[in-house]
């Protein structure tokens, strides 16, 4: 006959009182803008840009990481667009199927950039890229332990 | 009386050198800070997650100095009698940057001709041999300048318009 020693008190209650938690996922996010210069050896090299003239081409790049054992699902990530930018929205592209859309009215309505449209004097008409203020961006999941990027371009009006 | 073709080329070296000023129409101004902020949701392990302003970055607008130099005469010749006198020549000066410019803007030319330099773009006669206009000009605006050759029929036409960034 096995015989059991007796779990003591103490420990069992411990056990107990621990809380039962699903996994989570923790998903961080960063954001950078860079030119693109080429280097004396005729390399596409990528510079951190601290100043920029209007009209010169600037490269976005937004990274989430998620540094879990487990997915992240359903992400969001939301941009207010400064006034002073202007981006291309056909550029915004990721190495993993993305949706993109935008606002053109400070955020109220979002909707693709083909099918969006602003009203000016009375009448509708396809916005422009000068015309987003707000752009959206979903990603149905990002895997454990794993990093995504999405990139677009802009300059500066 | 038979028109003449440039008998005589002017030749018009034009610098421009800039110094000081403030910026082009087209241009956001220079100092003007541009950031981009991402917030963030997702869901894991059955909770939504938010992060608001998660992450920005920011730049600041640098000063464009960018300027257009252009002879406003069809093909930038002028074409002008034997003999006549008071040729015009027209150019218009940009200021395509984001900040008014200061100009200097120096014509050399060849063969005997006087020019001289209005800068209201409305013609006036001086016996000057070269020509050197100085001026601001702010931005998203636009200047246009007479040149007259009082005696001699030439063809003239500005060859060079060089830009120095300040």
């Amino acid at each position: 006959m096995v015989q059991f020693s007796p779990v003591p008190a103490f420990l069992l209650a411990a056990v107990i009182a621990l809380p039962i938690q699903p996994a989570m996922a923790e998903t961080s996010v960063s954001i950078e803008v860079v030119r693109e210069v080429e280097t004396e050896e005729g390399e596409r090299e990528l510079q951190p840009v601290e100043t920029a003239v209007p009209g010169e081409p600037l490269i976005y790049r937004i990274e989430l990481e998620n540094t879990d054992p487990v997915p992240a699902t359903s992400i969001g990530l939301s941009l207010p667009l400064d006034e002073s930018l202007a981006i291309d929205p056909e550029t915004v592209s990721s190495e993993t199927d993305i949706g993109v859309v935008f606002s053109a009215d400070g955020g109220e309505n979002f909707a693709e950039f083909s099918e969006l449209s602003v009203e000016e004097g009375g009448t509708e008409r396809q916005a422009q890229p000068t015309d987003l203020t707000h752009m959206r961006i979903e990603i149905e999941e990002i895997a454990a332990e794993s990093t995504i990027a999405v990139e677009y371009d802009a300059v500066v009006r | 009386m038979p028109l003449t073709h440039l008998t005589r080329a002017l030749a018009v070296a034009t610098l421009l050198s800039v110094t000081g000023g403030a910026a082009l129409a087209a241009g956001t101004e220079p100092g003007t800070s541009v950031s981009s902020t991402v917030s963030i949701s997702y869901s894991s392990g059955g909770t939504t997650i938010t992060q608001d302003d998660a992450a920005s970055v920011e730049f600041v607008v640098d000063r464009k100095v960018d300027f257009s130099f252009q002879g406003q005469d069809a093909g930038g010749t002028v074409l002008a009698d034997q003999g006549a006198a008071e040729q015009v020549m027209v150019f218009r000066l940009e200021n395509e940057g984001n900040d008014a410019s200061g100009y200097d803007i120096d014509v050399a030319r060849a063969g005997d001709i006087g020019l001289t330099h209005d800068p209201a773009g409305v013609a006036s006669r001086g016996p000057t041999r070269s020509m050197s206009a100085r001026n601001r000009i702010s931005r998203r605006r636009m200047r246009s300048m007479t040149m007259t050759a009082p005696r001699r029929s030439a063809t003239c036409r500005p060859t060079r318009c060089a830009s120095s960034r300040s």
